[in-house]
């Protein structure tokens, strides 16, 4: 809980702190009693969401494919590397995309690899993402291997 | 906000966290976490626009254990 109340100062000292239309701050509680709701894409979905809603106005590309999802009788939604290929386009649109992500020792285990390795693609990609991330320490040492020399 | 943005957004995911983030704020106790914001480190990954600047911040405690810490 203690975590969760850190994680929630963080964020809103960022959403405080938010300087016109550079910067996003996008975050996601992950919660244990949701895991069978929660993976890679239901979370970097929402931070796209969220990335979209700070920009001034829809990206071209994101509008045609809205359209064209409209226009199928499925209209399914946004598959993980549609998701991930659009927030690495449009976070460099940013002077700066904060992704805040509680509790990832509550993320789905089955899940975790695809959402490290998105979320290592997103830091290499984009320079101008800054990463606040909780959870237990055995999850910290983890997270040093897969962020060597980019963890504070 | 207009109201096609708005359908965008939602199709894009329909889970926007503000609820539970308001819910968490809510029950936020006074004072918990200022460390946190004073934190150097903090401060650096917030607002330095050094692109050699570590990108990644991780905030680890145990659960109950009443401290959450920095490293």
């Amino acid at each position: 809980m203690l975590k969760q109340q850190h994680s929630s100062l963080v964020i809103d000292t960022l959403l405080d702190g938010i300087d016109g239309d550079g910067e996003a701050v996008a975050y996601v509680y992950c919660d244990f009693s949701a895991r069978n709701a929660q993976s890679a894409t239901t979370v970097l979905g929402s931070v796209l969401r969220q990335v979209v809603g700070a920009l001034e106005k829809i990206p071209d590309e994101l509008q045609k494919v809205f359209e064209r999802a409209k226009r199928q009788a499925d209209g399914c939604g946004l598959r993980l590397p549609e998701i991930l290929d659009m927030l690495t386009k449009f976070i460099p649109r940013l002077e700066r995309g904060f992704i805040c992500i509680d509790a990832l020792d509550e993320f789905p285990t089955m899940h975790r690899a695809q959402l490290w390795g998105s979320l290592q693609r997103l830091v290499r990609e984009c320079p101008n993402t800054r990463l606040f991330l909780t959870g237990r320490p055995r999850l910290g040492r983890k997270w040093r291997t897969i962020f060597p020399k980019k963890l504070i | 906000m207009p109201d096609e943005k708005r359908q965008i957004l939602e199709w894009i995911s329909p889970f926007a966290s503000r609820e539970r983030h308001q819910a968490v704020r809510d029950s936020r106790a006074e004072g918990v976490g200022d460390w946190l914001l004073r934190n150097r480190n903090f401060s650096t990954w917030r607002t330095s626009e050094d692109r050699t600047v570590k990108p990644v911040l991780f905030c680890y405690g145990h659960p109950g254990a009443g401290k959450t810490y920095i490293r």
